[in-house]
């Protein structure tokens, strides 16, 4: 799932080199879109939170909602994009994680609609009613995230080495040679934005669907930044190493829960090996920067050949 | 001066206090080598960067063609077929040189998202025929042999010819050059100069920001000579050797 992600932000940041400090943002709008869309029809309880909105349930319409949540992310980025898209790399990142903190506050304040801090809850958890049938939900859960990956890997393989893919690359190498060289570089750069905010939402659409609830504060910046240190670990610019970033930084999580509940540790490390971690994950990082910045699967040369004889 | 394809008219553009261009016309007849010469700081490059659409003039106008394309966005001034070389070299560092060359253009096919849903067959066409143009761009200019190595590896005279052959890649009518050949060595620059003087035979115009004045004075066919934001001079090689006030300004005694 968090490759979903990091993929989106790669085509922003590792092909078209956009800086979306926002990451959070799209995500959030993709969760809401999806949970709104999907909890049931019930009078809003001011006292519970648990606003009532449209209610589908059933598997399409499940998917059509994660579309739809899509959509309005994509959109959204669009939409944002126009105004600050000409901005330059630093005051573009300003301006999304302005925008992500705004959201978030929007969140958390339209109570009505999004329950606020109380969260949005009873998001329809499709994957449990597979449990019924003697299946385990995380399993299915996993293999419809496996396959969604699989789909948005193909997709964007496709996408960075069609011409397309090589126009916005040319847009991150020098915009204004891009531009010289007769590119309308505000076009590549608004759908590059818009591409990677839609993925943003998918991933925000799964999440929702497999946490049961929404809350304001699981989108603050920190979720950004996870995305960063995906694609950076990975290596911008290559959508295969993005997913070996993904694998490497959920190993480490999963290395850190895996030695908690093994080794018996001293109570004092226990309570602390959480921020050890994330403590280790920034000393990689810089490691990474430092001595391999183009990260475990650096962007490949594309070498274009003819396919069919004249 | 009959069968202008470009024209200036009273451009002015100021930097802060500098009016680098300060009331410049000039025309430029079609199908000529155009020399534009002229001290440091006379606007030269400036005048480039306004008729490719870098710069907004701050008054006047420029027409190309029988347009007005003062103040267009580049990409749509490119597609008119005038394009321009920049004279530090802004190669696609981390992309190769047939990816640079393959880049360069007006929209292909498949550059638009559209494209990429509908039609892979004619994706796949319009590739291989971009490919093929850019080989044969390649081998005409000499840098065949560098086919896919990443641009940023490529020597300082070999991007100033990356720079030439991107340009081909519009399909161009005009091209602006900005000092093509400083820093190119002897042999390449021969080479450079041969290929420009084939396009002009097809057709091709080209204005020609230098300072090397052999290749000016040999190679140009009008040279027109700028001094403060305006031109001073213009006229053919040996007339513009002979006038007092470009000697002074310029060429020296």
């Amino acid at each position: 799932m968090l490759v979903v992600l990091s993929l989106g932000l790669n085509l922003q940041w590792g092909h078209a080199g956009l800086f979306n400090a926002g990451v959070a943002a799209f995500v959030g709008v993709g969760a809401y879109t999806f949970g709104m869309l999907a909890t049931g029809v019930v009078v809003a309880d001011p006292t519970y939170g648990y606003p009532g909105h449209w209610g589908l349930s059933g598997p399409t319409d499940l998917i059509v909602a994660a579309l739809v949540a899509m959509l309005v992310s994509g959109l959204l980025g669009i939409l944002i994009a126009i105004s600050t898209i000409r901005l330059r790399a630093d005051y573009l990142a300003i301006a999304t994680l302005a925008l992500a903190e705004i959201i978030r506050y929007g969140f958390k304040n339209a109570r009505s609609i999004t329950g606020g801090d109380l969260a949005l809850s009873s998001v329809p958890r499709p994957f449990a009613l597979y449990a019924a049938q003697g299946w385990r939900s995380d399993g299915v859960f996993t293999l419809v995230a496996a396959a969604v990956l699989l789909l948005v890997l193909v997709m964007i393989g496709y996408l960075v080495r069609s011409p397309w893919g090589r126009a916005v690359r040319a847009v991150r190498e020098d915009e204004e040679a891009a531009e010289a060289l007769g590119k309308n570089t505000t076009v590549l750069r608004l759908g590059a934005f818009g591409i990677g905010c839609a993925l943003m939402g998918l991933y925000g659409a799964l999440q929702a669907s497999w946490l049961y609830v929404i809350l304001p504060d699981t989108f603050l910046p920190f979720a950004t930044f996870t995305a960063y240190v995906v694609v950076i670990l990975g290596g911008s610019g290559n959508p295969r190493g993005v997913v070996a970033g993904g694998y490497l930084f959920y190993a480490l999580g999963w290395g850190e829960q895996e030695i908690k509940s093994l080794v018996r540790l001293p109570d004092w490390l226990n309570a602390r090996l959480d921020y050890l971690l994330l403590i280790g994950i920034g000393l990689i990082l810089i490691g990474f920067i430092l001595f391999r910045p183009q990260g475990l699967l650096p962007e490949r040369k594309y070498v274009p050949k003819v396919r069919e004889p004249a | 001066m009959n069968g202008a394809i470009l024209e200036a008219r009273a451009v002015v553009k100021a930097f802060g206090g500098i009016r680098a261009v300060d009331g410049c016309s000039l025309q430029v007849r079609r199908g000529t080598i155009t020399a534009l010469i002229g001290p440091n700081g006379a606007g030269k490059s400036t005048l480039l960067s306004i008729a490719s659409g870098l710069y907004a003039p701050d008054a006047g106008e420029i027409w190309f063609d029988g347009s007005r394309i003062d103040g267009l966005p580049p990409h749509l001034i490119v597609a008119a077929g005038l394009v321009k070389t920049f004279q530090i070299p802004r190669e696609l560092r981390n992309m190769t040189v047939l990816e640079n060359l393959m880049v360069a253009g007006p929209p292909r096919t498949g550059e638009r998202l559209r494209d990429l849903l509908l039609r892979p067959r004619e994706i796949r066409k319009a590739e291989d025929a971009a490919i093929r143009r850019a080989e044969a761009v390649l081998r005409t200019v000499g840098l065949i042999h560098l086919r896919d190595e990443y641009a940023r590896n490529l020597s300082g005279g070999q991007k100033k010819i990356l720079e030439l052959a991107r340009a081909l890649m519009t399909d161009p009518r005009m091209i602006l050059l900005d000092e093509p050949v400083a820093g190119v060595n002897p042999t390449m620059q021969k080479g450079l100069l041969s290929v420009i003087e084939k396009l002009r035979e097809s057709g091709t115009t080209f204005v020609l920001v230098e300072h090397d004045m052999d290749v000016v004075m040999t190679r140009a066919d009008w040279i027109i000579v700028m001094h403060q934001g305006r031109t001073l001079a213009e006229g053919l090689a040996a007339e513009i050797q002979a006038n007092r006030a470009v000697i002074d300004s310029y060429l020296g005694g």
